[in-house]
């Protein structure tokens, strides 16, 4: 803790040094709490003095640490009490459940309504004699949230298997609460411990500042500062200091919190395993040859991607995808296929500009009717995103704002692009809503997204990316979320939107199945590269790399070879950053040979309008068309 | 939706059955006379008898709650033990003090903490760090310690403000602000840091949702994504945490009412408890509770307009 968190750890030597010091009083203040002097009354801070003097004199400094061991031995007090009550009864309310639960539950909820301060001034104005019943009540009042806690994390982990086993091995009740579910719960607990103990001191200060704690001449935090709010026209020291060390604590106490649920929920928090794939990302990457220089673009391109590398992460290094070239034609439909992890969407998204979190492109080109997609930035970016490239999100109901109605969320693009009134744009949604086939266009418009399924989002967010009349439509897994009913009818509608607006699609899959139906051409991805691109029927048929085969092959559909078995490709996609120096694929492929795992192997053209990632790709070509010549 | 809101009233009514118990409740179970305490050392047993019997000491204690809840249900909440003042009274003349201080602050902190949170979502970086230490010391600063630094500072050292004291609006709406501008800032401290952090965590996992790419891959303006689909997709727990904070407040008014010393219910409170006034606390409870239950009914209501989902219900 000391050296992962200096911070906390400073936090938590100061307050155990406050804490000390102030049980320690009466051997290390300099003067007895109430020795006066009214020679020397309200001074500042001296060496004397090392926190000045009140009104009559005595010496802030003795009167805090005094003043401190009382504040300090309430607020343990308060925490104490909502500890032994807020923990039993929450483990007994989550581990039990039912109406057990239901009744502790219903009090602890008219608990959490009581106005606190005031309800203590009841308890304070009927038991005056006796304040440590008043701060038992305040310790009851502040467990509600602590025993809401608790419960919680007793309920999950009651819902654990090993609980099970240990019911079935026999285990008491108590047994099992006490030992098995209080361990599990006790991070929960500790933090809530250092909130409620933050809380328990700033309403005993409170309450001392309001007189009712310490009685004259005794000394609390509190009373110290209600003393020194009494001269502040003549010092402010005493506030100062009186206020100064309660916040002290208090802020000691909600760090140690901070560290404590950190340290609690550390162990699978993104930031530590982000940390940890970045340190791997940096030794891994080195070793990656640097990118081959850009090629250039036929001109008559709609779309460009030249050299594109793309990275996650704080640090240049975690690739998820390197040196990515191809092109789309105007009207073309192009697919891009690969298994989840590829660093297909990546691609797909940094065209039109919008990589999740802290990705970014980090070398290459984007080129879209010869401008420079990368440089767009504002209005020029606003007016592209819509008006050049529309987008379709894999998730259709994630892709649609949950609180606004269907209609303005098309309206909205619409309106973005052009300056048309309020009413046209309404006009035009249901036309659009109409174009996707959505069946009472008018009625849909007006429905929320939990209101349609997952069918009709799918066609809601195909017109809204189709609003603005973009020339190339991306669409990332449009039917994997959907029905396999509905895949058909989908692709069907992205063919004949294409078609009709003169649109080019590149869609995303991972089913070369998929893109057949709808592309004449695509580029398979693995790794975060480029490994074959080609006319779909010969990547289907005669492909010319092992993975576009094993992605072939694993396809269950007529169009495949129909002697070949199912195939599962063994093994999964290397994580970025743990892609080997050598091919890729290499660790999957059954037809590895020393020669592969040499060195990086660079993509180069096999025959018309192909290109292949593979050493072997013209053996597997000859193979194929004597294997299809044999047939 | 009614039938959330209906749920929600009726969940209210243990909760005020329980805290207009509570001084009987205490009473019975407390060492000693309340009407000893009343009147001090030097009075005499006939003295506490008599008033004992006035006070309804002397019946058994479920007559005495419900005489006094069959009171309370017309609006007479009994008479101040101390001042014979009429409770009901005293509490609607205070009321409007602390209703100001309290919906005052509470529009301040949201002000200021949705706009810092908002601020440190889209800009992050030392902003981000900025919000994380000021929620730190919004949270660790006792707001009473707050207001007196504040009243040495601006009225004592600058004399901008007054250091204490209320105007009624009536009286002067310029001065009634000048009166509360201390406090508001003194309460809303707690309030504005804790509500830009929340806003601050609850933006940023609003604004990496997939329906916010969507919507800039549409060309639409950056500022209708944020302040449109943004805001009010993240506003569900930041409108929750608001009404915690709202509800803090009337109990952080005791304090803060004392130290500027204004006449609201929350400085009642404090000096009711000094002379044990228990039926001045008893009333002064019931009212704290009625405001609490509003305060999560509007909460409850917002929820409903934000979330078209929450409108089933």
């Amino acid at each position: 803790m000391v050296r992962r968190r200096p911070f906390a750890a400073f936090a938590l030597a100061l307050l155990v040094l406050v804490i000390v010091t102030c049980v320690a009083a009466p051997l290390v203040a300099p003067y007895p709490p109430d020795k006066t002097n009214l020679l020397s009354s309200l001074q500042g801070p001296s060496l004397s003095h090392l926190a000045g003097t009140d009104k009559l004199g005595r010496d802030t400094f003795s009167r805090l640490l005094y003043g401190g061991r009382l504040t300090l031995l309430y607020a343990a007090i308060v925490s104490g009490v909502a500890l032994l009550t807020a923990v039993p009864l929450g483990l007994i309310s989550g581990y039990r459940g039912g109406p057990v639960d239901r009744a502790i539950m219903s009090v602890n909820d008219i608990g959490l309504a009581l106005p606190v301060l005031v309800v203590v001034l009841v308890v304070l104005s009927v038991f005056s004699e006796y304040l440590v019943i008043a701060m038992a009540a305040l310790g009851l009042l502040l467990a509600p949230p602590m025993l809401r806690t608790v419960r919680g994390a007793a309920l999950a982990v009651r819902r654990e298997l090993f609980v099970d086993a240990a019911v079935v091995a026999g285990l008491s009740r108590p047994q099992i609460v006490f030992r098995h579910i209080l361990p599990r719960v006790r991070g929960p607990v500790l933090v809530q411990s250092a909130i409620v103990a933050a809380l328990a001191v700033q309403f005993t200060v409170g309450l001392s500042f309001l007189g009712f704690v310490a009685n004259p001449p005794e000394a609390s935090w509190g009373s110290i500062i209600a003393e020194g709010a009494q001269v502040l026209s003549k010092s402010s020291w005493m506030l100062l200091f009186g206020g100064g060390i309660t916040a002290v604590v208090v802020l000691c106490l909600g760090i140690v919190g901070d560290a404590l649920r950190d340290i609690a929920v550390g162990s699978w928090t993104r930031e530590s395993t982000a940390a940890s794939r970045r340190r791997r990302g940096r030794r891994r990457v080195a070793a990656e040859p640097p990118a081959p220089a850009p090629r250039p673009a036929s001109s008559a391109a709609l779309l460009a991607v030249r050299g594109l590398s793309i990275a996650f992460g704080e640090d240049e290094d975690l690739l998820v995808a390197r040196d990515v070239n191809f092109t789309i034609e105007p009207g073309q439909a192009v697919g891009l296929v690969g298994e989840s992890g590829c660093g297909k969407t990546s691609v797909a998204r940094s065209i039109i500009r919008l990589l999740s979190g802290d990705g970014r492109v980090v070398a290459g080109q984007i080129e879209f009717d010869g401008r420079d997609v990368l440089g767009l930035s504002g209005a020029d970016l606003a007016s592209y995103r819509g008006g050049s490239v529309g987008y379709v999100a894999q998730m259709p109901m994630a892709a649609l704002d949950p609180t606004v109605r269907v209609g303005p969320q098309i309206e909205e693009v619409l309106r973005a692009h052009e300056s048309i009134s309020r009413a046209e744009a309404r006009e035009r949604t249901i036309e659009l809503l109409a174009k996707v086939r959505l069946p009472k266009p008018a009625e849909v418009a007006r429905l929320y997204p939990h209101e349609i399924s997952g069918g009709m989002a799918q066609r809601v967010s195909i017109a809204r990316a189709v609003a603005a009349k973009p020339r190339l439509l991306i669409a990332d897994e449009p039917t994997t979320a959907l029905d396999v009913t509905l895949q058909a009818a989908i692709l069907d509608l992205l063919r004949n939107l294409g078609r009709e607006l003169g649109m080019a699609i590149l869609l995303v899959s991972h089913d070369l199945g998929v893109v057949s139906e709808l592309c004449d051409r695509a580029m398979v991805m693995y790794a975060g590269e480029i490994v074959e691109q080609g006319p779909v029927d010969d990547l289907l048929f005669a492909p010319a790399h092992p993975y576009t085969e094993a992605l072939a092959a694993c396809r269950p559909s007529s169009t495949t070879v129909r002697d070949r078995p199912l195939l599962v490709i063994p093994g999964q996609v290397p994580a970025p950053g743990d892609w080997p120096r050598h091919c890729h694929f290499a660790d999957r492929c059954s037809h590895r040979t020393e020669q592969c795992v040499q060195r990086p192997v660079p993509i180069e053209p096999v025959g018309k309008g192909r290109e292949s990632r593979c050493v072997y790709a013209t053996e597997m070509l000859r193979e194929g068309t004597r294997e299809k010549a044999r047939a | 939706m009614t039938r959330l809101i209906v749920r929600r009233l009726l969940l209210a009514i243990p909760l005020l059955i329980v805290v207009s118990m509570l001084t009987f409740v205490l009473t019975a179970v407390a060492p000693g006379n309340p009407a000893a305490a009343v009147l001090g050392p030097e009075a005499s047993a006939k003295e506490v008898d008599a008033l004992s019997h006035e006070m309804g000491l002397d019946e058994p204690l479920p007559n005495q709650y419900m005489t006094w809840a069959g009171h309370a249900v017309t609006g007479d909440l009994g008479e101040s033990l101390v001042s014979s003042e009429s409770v009901g009274e005293a509490l609607s003349s205070r009321l409007p003090v602390t209703l100001s201080l309290v919906i005052g602050s509470t529009a301040i902190s949201l002000l200021f903490g949705v706009a810092l949170g908002m601020f440190s979502a889209l800009r992050g970086g030392s902003v981000g760090l900025l919000t994380d230490v000021l929620a730190m010391l919004g949270w660790a600063i006792p707001s009473f310690w707050l207001g007196l630094m504040l009243i040495d500072l601006v009225a004592v050292n600058l004399h901008w403000l007054p250091a204490t004291g209320y105007v009624k609006f009536g009286e002067s709406p310029l001065d009634w602000a000048r009166s509360l501008i201390l406090p508001w800032v003194t309460l809303a401290a707690l309030g504005i840091t804790g509500i830009a952090k929340q806003t601050r965590d609850s933006m940023r996992e609003v604004m990496g949702r997939e329906f916010i790419a969507s919507l800039r891959g549409g060309g639409v303006p950056e500022w209708r994504i944020v302040l449109l689909h943004g805001l009010r997709n993240a506003a569900i727990p930041i409108v929750t945490v608001t009404g915690v904070f709202a509800i803090a407040m009337l109990g952080g008014a005791v304090l803060v009412e004392t130290v500027f010393a204004m006449p609201g219910l929350g400085a009642l409170a404090v000096t009711s408890a000094r002379a044990g006034d228990l039926t001045m606390l008893q009333g002064i409870v019931v009212v704290i509770a009625v405001l609490v239950v509003i305060i999560n009914l509007l909460v409850d209501i917002s929820y409903g307009w934000l979330n078209p989902k929450a409108r089933l219900a």
